[in-house]
């Protein structure tokens, strides 16, 4: 079992490598136009909504819009704190201090 | 502006960790204790932590795990899943590439999505600087690599990670990350509609793929957004 496991994290490593260095060793070569940085400067935001709206809507792989899904609720706070206050340390714990109440307290 | 000096700019990186560090510290706790409960040995979520060094990545692996995911399901799942990286290596790479081969593997072997967000909105304000990107990044790995492990330790009293909402610390960083972004009409189109895309990718699409779908048209939007705005 071990050895299967890290064969496999030696593979995960491998492709997780491949995608970080893929577009450093293409652009290397390649001169970036005008256009193209523009169209880029969306990437930051267009990657974090794909993995946050996903993991607060869907958190067990399937959509899931009620009052019973904790990290909805939670996110819907973080956001507004995100907004208000942009701190970082005080919105992660305040998100996972309800998740804990809604968990343990209200049986979430 | 002036270039600030290898040492200099390298702490300034580390010193700009500084505010992601307790939500990446929940993460990383969260990863040890998950793996620990999938069977895995202090040794070998250690060495995922020091070789993948992408906590999304890691966590889903260990959850698939723990559900009997076939290796080859997980190996390409991740790859998904990582393929946002292949957005951030090409949005970073029009500042790295003239840094050379060497510091373009070390970097790019280092790129989480904590580091990119960091190291984008300074190179976007500042001159682009590898050793502030280094210092980042490094601190970042580091942190990652010591937590995950306390993260193992504490497995044998702590019991299952998921009560303790310390899985909700990955979501909650990145919303602070990307709230301040959005500062324009344009940003906010950008971001709702990769919102919907997303949901409709999850709907629609097999396992991870609204990730590259997603992520790839919500740009788009905005490059065109951009391009229609000057016609």
């Amino acid at each position: 079992m071990e050895a299967e496991i890290i064969g496999l994290i030696i593979g995960i490593a491998v492709l997780t490598f491949f995608t970080r260095f893929g577009f450093a060793l293409i652009l290397k070569k390649t001169k970036i136009s005008e256009k193209w940085n523009k169209w880029m400067a969306y990437i930051p935001i267009a990657v974090f909504t794909t993995i946050i709206v996903p993991s607060l809507l869907a958190p067990n792989e399937e959509l899931e819009l009620s009052i019973q899904n904790e990290y909805l609720i939670a996110g819907i706070v973080a956001l507004l704190m995100a907004y208000k206050t942009k701190n970082l340390a005080g919105t992660v714990i305040i998100g996972i201090s309800i998740i804990y109440i809604l968990r343990v307290f209200l049986g979430f | 502006m002036k270039m600030p000096k290898p040492h200099k700019a390298f702490v300034d990186g580390l010193k700009a960790v500084t505010p992601l560090a307790l939500g990446v510290a929940s993460f990383a706790i969260a990863y040890g204790l998950l793996a620990r409960k999938a069977g895995l040995s202090l040794f070998s979520l250690t060495l995922m932590s020091l070789l993948v060094f992408a906590g999304a990545a890691q966590f889903l692996t260990i959850s698939m795990l723990i559900s009997g995911t076939p290796f080859i399901l997980i190996l390409f799942t991740t790859f998904v899943v990582n393929s946002r990286y292949l957005l951030m290596g090409a949005s970073l790479g029009s500042y790295t590439r003239k840094w050379g081969t060497r510091w373009q593997i070390l970097l790019s072997f280092l790129l989480s999505d904590e580091s990119y967000a960091l190291t984008i909105s300074c190179f976007t304000k500042n001159e682009p600087n590898k050793y502030y990107q280094l210092g980042v990044s490094l601190g970042l790995y580091i942190e990652w690599a010591i937590f995950t492990v306390i993260g193992g330790f504490m497995w044998s009293f702590s019991g299952d990670p998921q009560t303790w909402g310390l899985d909700f610390a990955l979501p909650a960083t990145f919303i602070v990350i990307l709230v301040p972004m959005i500062t324009t009409w344009k940003h906010t189109t950008v971001c709702l509609t990769t919102a919907v895309l997303s949901i409709v990718g999850l709907v629609f699409l097999p396992t991870k793929w609204y990730i590259p779908f997603a992520a790839v048209l919500g740009t788009t939007v905005g490059g065109v957004l951009e391009f229609w705005k000057r016609k």
